[in-house]
């Protein structure tokens, strides 16, 4: 972390439950939400999230560092790489990761590939039970930093508002796993410090 | 070491301190003992070579107490091998250990009789003892602690 | 369970009281019919076959050159985590100690419960070669033979931890061997539902006598010591209000 880390600016949006979900890929046919899945339909696209607007009104420069920060990323499925792209809602498993094409970065997620236990084995527990020594479910959701201080930058020399565009490219899983539905996370927000 | 079905030391002598026959507390420690077989009582006999698995334990007898073996019974990488190709090491979870036995009257009677005491441990087993029952019983020995007060201190302390 | 304090009250006294068992039963129940690390295999595995983390008598670990004996405070953060399990499954259920010194324990040896619930009299047990999945089998010798109320008593006038923890292992292996069967031997043990009420009871043991000779006394080389696999060292279990637990003879609850 870098030193005298305080978020002084702050832009947040929220994943909607609904988002605007697009194939990054090839068109698609229906597929199976559970259950073992065929190596066809592994090799279906997983759909990209789009954010709504993002005010950028909000931030202002000197700042040394800006991070996008996704919050409760779900892990539990498949491990995939998440590209991020900053006004590019076209923005697919072909575009190229440059500056030009507005790529921010990647974050990747190592999947825990799916529920290997019994009926209730994945459902991560509510809050923890007074003095409960145990460390919290193993598939606690995570909270993934993506450093993306020259994307900003570049975001707000552009305009007052932005859109991020989340890509998930599928490296791994195993027929347990959901290979459309891959991102899912509870908020996204805009952090950048002096 | 290999002892099969009772132990029994020759005639230890005691070295009294000061006070005599007026210690405070006098423990039997059984050491270097073998767990990882079958569980069973090991019975403590003063003086009483004979004793078996019938004897009474009643003073009368020479009984001065038991101290009990937890058995590991069962190890992943012993299924298929004998008893004696087991290795086991100083810090594996089966090395043997050492069971104290408070036995401060039935000391100070059989000292009263005379400075020599010879110890028998003989195994007990709940129900019908199991097919190693005559290998289960291994020690490397006993020997006879006497404190002369009863200020255990955490010199004395050892873990058994 | 107010304030989040769990009560652990006698197998008798549940047994005397309408649906004092339920919780336990539901809970046991669950896990016996688990099969992930959430089940009763996974965790009575723990302590013998297959995983052999359990602490008893006194070793050396790694780069120990003094022997200690952690067997008391390894079984309590053990009863800790499971008890936790328990209920992720019931979360009224609390574990309940065997008192096998009372005078019904020496008239009958096991509790009626323990001896006739389908869930409470044996558990599943994994495949240990060569020999099949199976439940656990006990075989009891007379309740004459369990330990004595003055054979615990005696243990409360020695002040050192190390020589009570000694003298109260030898009568906790005692009753393994008494009851014998799986719950005989370390390797099968934990298996048997009786093994966690008896360990409850040593458990027990061991709050009365930190009543008397202090929470704190136990040798000073023991506090930093891991009791793996449980995020815990000894320092952390000494005090069982700081766990969220407490001992009581009898437990009565009454609605508001």
């Amino acid at each position: 972390m870098p030193e005298n880390k305080t978020p002084r600016q702050e832009s947040s949006a929220h994943a909607p439950e609904t988002g605007t979900p697009e194939e990054s890929g090839p068109g698609t046919d229906a597929t199976q939400k559970a259950g073992p899945t065929s190596p066809d339909q592994q090799k279906k696209a997983a759909q990209k999230y789009i954010s709504p607007k993002i005010s950028l009104r909000g931030l202002k420069e000197p700042f040394k560092r800006a991070d996008l920060v996704f919050d409760a990323v779900d892990h539990s499925g498949v491990t995939f790489e998440a590209r991020v792209f900053i006004n590019n809602e076209a923005a697919d498993d072909k575009t190229p990761k440059t500056a030009d094409s507005g790529y921010a970065g990647s974050f990747h997620i190592f999947g825990h590939g799916g529920c290997f236990g019994d009926v209730g084995h994945c459902e991560v527990r509510g809050s923890p039970r007074r003095y409960d020594p145990r460390p919290a479910h193993p598939l606690t959701p995570a909270r993934k930093v993506l450093i993306a201080t020259p994307a900003i930058r570049r975001a707000m020399a552009q305009g007052n508002e932005m859109s991020v565009t989340v890509v998930p490219i599928v490296r791994a899983g195993t027929p347990r796993c959901d290979y459309e539905n891959v991102l899912k996370f509870d908020r996204l927000q805009v952090l950048t410090y002096a | 070491m290999s002892v099969k079905g009772r132990f029994t030391s020759p005639p230890l002598r005691l070295n009294l301190g000061p006070a005599g026959l007026n210690f405070a507390r006098a423990d039997i420690e059984v050491y270097g003992l073998d767990q990882s077989g079958p569980s069973y009582e090991g019975r403590i006999f003063l003086n009483n070579p004979r004793a078996d698995a019938e004897t009474p334990p009643l003073p009368e007898n020479g009984y001065a107490g038991s101290f009990h073996v937890y058995g590991y019974g069962i190890w992943p990488g012993d299924i298929g091998k004998d008893r004696e190709t087991r290795a086991l090491q100083s810090d594996d979870i089966r090395a043997p250990i050492r069971k104290d036995v408070i036995a401060t009257e039935a000391v100070r009677a059989a000292a009263t009789r005379g400075p020599d005491i010879s110890i028998t441990i003989v195994p007990v087993y709940p129900g019908n003892p199991p097919r190693d029952a005559n290998e289960a019983l291994k020690l490397e020995g006993a020997r006879i602690v006497i404190h002369e007060d009863d200020l255990f201190s955490d010199e004395d302390a050892i873990p058994a | 369970m107010a304030n989040g304090i769990t009560i652990r009250s006698s197998i008798e006294s549940l047994e005397n009281t309408p649906n004092g068992l339920d919780a336990l039963r539901d809970g046991y129940g669950k896990m016996q019919g688990i099969s992930d690390n959430r089940g009763w295999i996974y965790w009575s595995g723990i302590h013998g076959f297959a995983q052999f983390m359990c602490w008893h008598h006194g070793r050396a670990g790694m780069g120990d050159l003094v022997p200690y004996d952690l067997f008391l405070p390894w079984h309590r953060a053990y009863l800790l985590y499971f008890e936790h399990t328990v209920r992720d499954q019931n979360n009224d259920a609390a574990l309940p100690w065997w008192d096998w010194t009372s005078d019904n324990a020496h008239t009958i040896g096991i509790p009626n419960s323990f001896a006739t619930d389908p869930v409470l009299a044996s558990g599943p047990m994994p495949a240990i070669p060569p020999d099949a999945a199976r439940q656990t089998n006990r075989s009891s010798a007379d309740p004459g033979g369990l330990p004595t109320a003055d054979d615990v008593n005696k243990l409360m006038s020695l002040g050192n931890f190390v020589d009570f923890s000694t003298q109260l292992q030898d009568i906790h292996d005692s009753v393994h061997g008494w009851v014998s069967g799986d719950m005989g031997v370390v390797a099968t043990s934990a298996f048997d539902p009786i093994f966690w009420s008896h360990h409850c009871m040593i458990d027990r043991i061991w709050c009365l006598w930190q009543l008397q000779n202090g929470v704190n006394n136990i040798p000073a080389d023991y506090l930093d010591k891991a009791l793996a696999p449980f995020a815990l060292t000894v320092q952390g279990v000494l005090d069982i209000n700081r766990l969220g637990y407490e001992y009581a003879d009898a437990l009565v609850t009454v609605g508001t």
